[in-house]
């Protein structure tokens, strides 16, 4: 038997844009919505007495909308929220294609090493970055060396290649060339020619004092990143192992040198390297090779898959509390429909007395919800959409993690069903207005 | 306009638990014709015009305007019939407030498909003017007195050109000089556009300009008077 | 202190996660020492030709029409490299090796030409990780079937082909369901 859906529809289907796939998707969600408005007002013009209704009931109607937009704004939001927050954090960790860390949580790892949210983690020693920066596969692996700030901007000890490979160009300046220099973020509050201290440790715990007399100097400022590292302080690694008195990681005759190679025997640590290979093929080899009883290597795109896939099922939960709460919206709302249409019975019964088809009377009901539903919706897409903005710009303002609000395909296609089913329930009201008596309705 | 005569025979309509509201052996009433229907309150008067309107379930009889027995059509057929051939007007004119009065006037532009927008908007403009309301035609109904208000109510029951008006105490919601004057300006309509005029009423001045006035009592007829 | 909501979210989904352990470094750490002296393995969970043992092969069950990937764990252990390039099987329309990436915070797998494994080195083709993906299934797979499939190698310039049982799992399992052969 043909498989008509298999062998007719499918390779139809795929051979459409997605842009094509979810227009459609759009078009099919709203055509029940649209068919029953078709069929219910075609030849009658209801919408004079419509307005006249809606007019009528203004204050009513109004906050019937308000209802309608709240619920719809609280799904539309939620899947928008989600969507920029997995967005930002995924472009945050872009640079980011392999880490090698000591073996411990990949997830407390990624909290540190890119989005900066620094923890106590064991150092990888010297033969172990010697080995992964001479591996054939490896375009440079960078020591990235955190625990010290600077008035709350965190301190990192790396290399010139990482920072080229995390900002391309400098905003503004050059890049450090000598241990005592620092490159900044975008978002730091100092300027070029800057001179500071750090301190030892991260936040309230900080040791003010613990690297008194070793005074940075501000040479560069990179580029907006949209991550955390816009507020971090970039410094060479060999001066974070100097403040600490742990030498340079080179020989005395290379000491001033910044930027690997580094001599394996007087590499002093680091908490994690970030491994950048020039194949896609090469980053899944490495990690084969390089997941040892010592040392621990992941991709935090993968880790944050999975972060994402838990927000996705928390945004999931929630989705089904804000269905909830439309449900219960629109059948409050359907419900005052109900009372509204009783009020409105003389008038309705006058029309059936003049002789006005029964589809008439539908028609006007049910348009007078569809209407209330519609715009409710409408005001809900930007409702969502400005909470979105408003909650977005204070995470980015937070974290440094660029959060963009965006409206998406799925939004509307939350927002077409919801509509097309809380228009074809409106016909429930319409139906109950048809119902009554005509006679007794025209004499109360 | 039709050569039509409205005919009901052996009419009876019952209320709840089959309580006779009116029993009526044979009307007639003429093309053009003027009539007028009196009698106490609660005396079937109302009945007997909701039942020419196709508005009440009837027990038996019939209502035949030429060959079609509207009695015996079912609901959506007798809403066409309304729809085509009859006006109504009612005591508190049951307009839209919201609405201007040409608006209110030409409400079957909504629904009825026979007749263009434009000629039944131009019919209720025309109605309106010779109702001397034409002029406040723009304006919506909240501002109008009562007398302009049911001027209004007749220019939507003649917009459609009806061949039959239906009236329900028509005057009851004015003041005597009101009344007067929308009673003359009624019959004189109706009387020039040849239409046959049934109204319900208690107020004598409608009843002495109709052509023939009947009496209803208990839900018959006891009396019919001719002014002609 | 939490100072974002963001971080928030991600620290709260970092709890549940590092609990429940669904987790790729760990699924990679699970060692097969059960088949080390085992040849031909009769429960059919372990292939081996020239050295080259394909362990474990699982994936997920899916429609007719879609694409699955499938997940093995590749031990070399012979003295040769060998390279991977693909795979074949009568239930897709094309067998092709991928690699999982993110994009604009979405998973992506994108195709990859080889993956050389060396002399002695374990290779796991796992979730978000490597996979051999089945495009476009002519049937449907179920959960608790199994079917045979074909994984391309090369080996000194020639080709070598090793059969290997694939395991059918949830349409939303995370990693190869041992129930039923566990050999402590």
């Amino acid at each position: 038997m043909p498989d008509i859906y298999y062998d007719r529809l499918l390779p139809l289907w795929e051979a459409l844009s997605p842009d094509m796939q979810d227009g459609l998707l759009l078009l099919f969600s709203i055509l029940p919505c649209l068919m029953v408005g078709f069929i219910v007002t075609r030849g009658l013009k209801p919408f004079t007495l419509v307005k006249a209704m809606l007019w009528q009931f203004r204050w009513t109607n109004l906050v019937f909308v308000g209802l309608i937009a709240v619920s719809v704004a609280l799904g539309v939001g939620l899947i928008a929220q989600e969507r920029g927050l997995r967005r930002g954090t995924a472009k945050a960790a872009e640079k980011f294609d392999l880490i090698i860390a000591s073996p411990g949580s990949e997830i407390s790892n990624v909290m540190a090493t890119v989005y900066l949210q620094a923890s106590d983690m064991p150092l990888l020693d010297g033969k172990l970055y010697d080995e992964i920066a001479n591996h054939d596969q490896v375009a440079f692996a960078a020591p990235i060396a955190f625990g010290d700030s600077f008035a709350g901007h965190p301190v990192i000890g790396t290399t010139p290649e990482f920072m080229a490979h995390l900002s391309g160009d400098l905003g503004e300046g050059k890049a450090f060339a000598s241990h005592f220099e620092a490159v900044i973020g975008s978002n730091v509050d100092l300027d070029v020619g800057d001179r500071f201290t750090p301190a030892h440790g991260v936040g309230d715990s900080a040791d003010a004092g613990a690297h008194d007399g070793d005074v940075f100097k501000v040479v560069g400022r990179m580029r907006k990143t949209g991550s955390p590292w816009d507020k971090a302080i970039l410094v060479p690694v060999e001066a974070v192992w100097l403040v600490h008195g742990l030498g340079t990681g080179h020989r005395q005759a290379r000491s001033g040198q910044v930027g690997p190679p580094f001599d394996p025997e007087l590499f002093p640590g680091t908490p994690a390297i970030l491994v950048h290979a020039d194949q896609l093929w090469a980053n899944y080899a490495l990690k084969s090779e390089f997941s040892r009883p010592n040392s621990m290597a992941y991709f935090p795109g993968a880790v944050l898959s999975q972060l994402h896939g838990l927000l996705g099922d928390v945004r999931q939960v929630m989705s089904v509390m804000a269905v909830i709460t439309q449900v219960l919206v629109t059948a409050g709302v359907l419900t005052g429909l109900v009372i509204l249409t009783r009020l409105f019975s003389r008038r309705l019964a006058l029309l059936r007395a003049v002789g006005a088809p029964r589809r008439f009377l539908f028609a006007i009901v049910w348009s007078f919800a569809a209407t209330l539903i519609g715009s409710g919706a409408l005001l809900g897409i930007l409702l969502g959409f400005a909470t979105t903005s408003v909650i977005s710009g204070i995470v980015s303002e937070r974290t440094d993690i660029l959060v963009e609000a965006s409206l998406s395909w799925p939004e509307f296609h939350l927002v077409a069903l919801f509509v097309s089913f809380t228009i074809l329930l409106a016909m429930f009201p319409a139906f109950l207005a048809l119902r009554r008596p005509v006679v007794a309705d025209l004499r109360t | 306009m039709s050569d039509f005569a409205l005919v009901v025979r052996d009419l009876s309509i019952v209320g709840d638990s089959e309580r006779l509201l009116l029993s009526l052996d044979v009307l007639t009433v003429s093309p053009g014709e003027t009539i007028g229907i009196r009698g106490p309150s609660g005396a079937g008067k109302s009945t007997l015009l909701f039942a020419l309107a196709g508005l009440v379930k009837v027990k038996s009889g019939s209502v035949h305007w030429g060959d079609c027995n509207f009695a015996s059509l079912n609901e959506e057929a007798r809403s066409r019939f309304r729809r085509h051939h009859i006006g109504m007007i009612f005591q508190d004119f049951l307009l839209f407030e919201e609405l201007d009065a040409l608006s209110n006037a030409a409400i079957a532009t909504g629904y009825i498909r026979s007749i263009s927008q434009n000629d039944l908007r131009k019919n209720a403009a025309d109605v309106l003017e010779k109702l001397k309301v034409r002029d406040i035609a723009n304006r919506t109904i909240a501002s109008f007195s009562g007398g302009e208000r049911q001027r209004v109510a007749i220019a939507r029951a003649l917009a459609h050109d009806p061949a039959i008006i239906l009236a329900d105490e028509p005057t009851a919601s004015l003041d005597r000089v009101a009344a007067d004057a929308l009673i003359d300006d009624l019959v004189a309509l109706v009387r020039a556009e040849n239409k046959t005029l049934i109204a319900v009423s208690h107020d004598g001045h409608l009843h002495e300009k109709m052509d023939r006035v009947i009496e209803i009592v208990d839900g018959q007829m006891v009396r019919e008077v001719s002014n002609a | 202190m939490l100072k974002t909501l963001a971080l928030a979210f991600l620290f709260a989904a970092a709890v549940p996660l590092s609990l429940s352990v669904p987790d790729v470094a760990l699924a990679a750490s699970h060692e097969h020492e059960d088949h080390d002296h085992a040849h031909p393995d009769h429960s059919g969970h372990v292939s081996e030709a020239d050295g080259m043992r394909a362990v474990h092969a699982w994936t997920r069950a899916s429609h007719k029409g879609d694409n699955a990937l499938v997940f093995v764990t590749l031990q070399n252990r012979s003295h040769h490299l060998f390279t991977i390039k693909g795979g074949h099987s009568g239930k897709a329309k094309s067998v092709e090796l991928v690699g999982f990436m993110m994009k604009d915070g979405n998973d992506l797998y994108v195709p990859i030409a080889e993956m050389p494994i060396k002399a002695g080195q374990e290779m796991e083709l796992a979730p978000k990780s490597l996979a051999l993906r089945l495009n476009d299934l002519k049937d449907d797979l179920h959960k608790g079937e199994s079917f045979e499939m074909g994984l391309d190698f090369v080996k000194d310039g020639k080709a070598v082909d090793i059969h290997v049982n694939v395991e059918v799992g949830a349409s939303n399992a995370t990693r190869h369901s041992h129930a039923g052969h566990m050999h402590e």
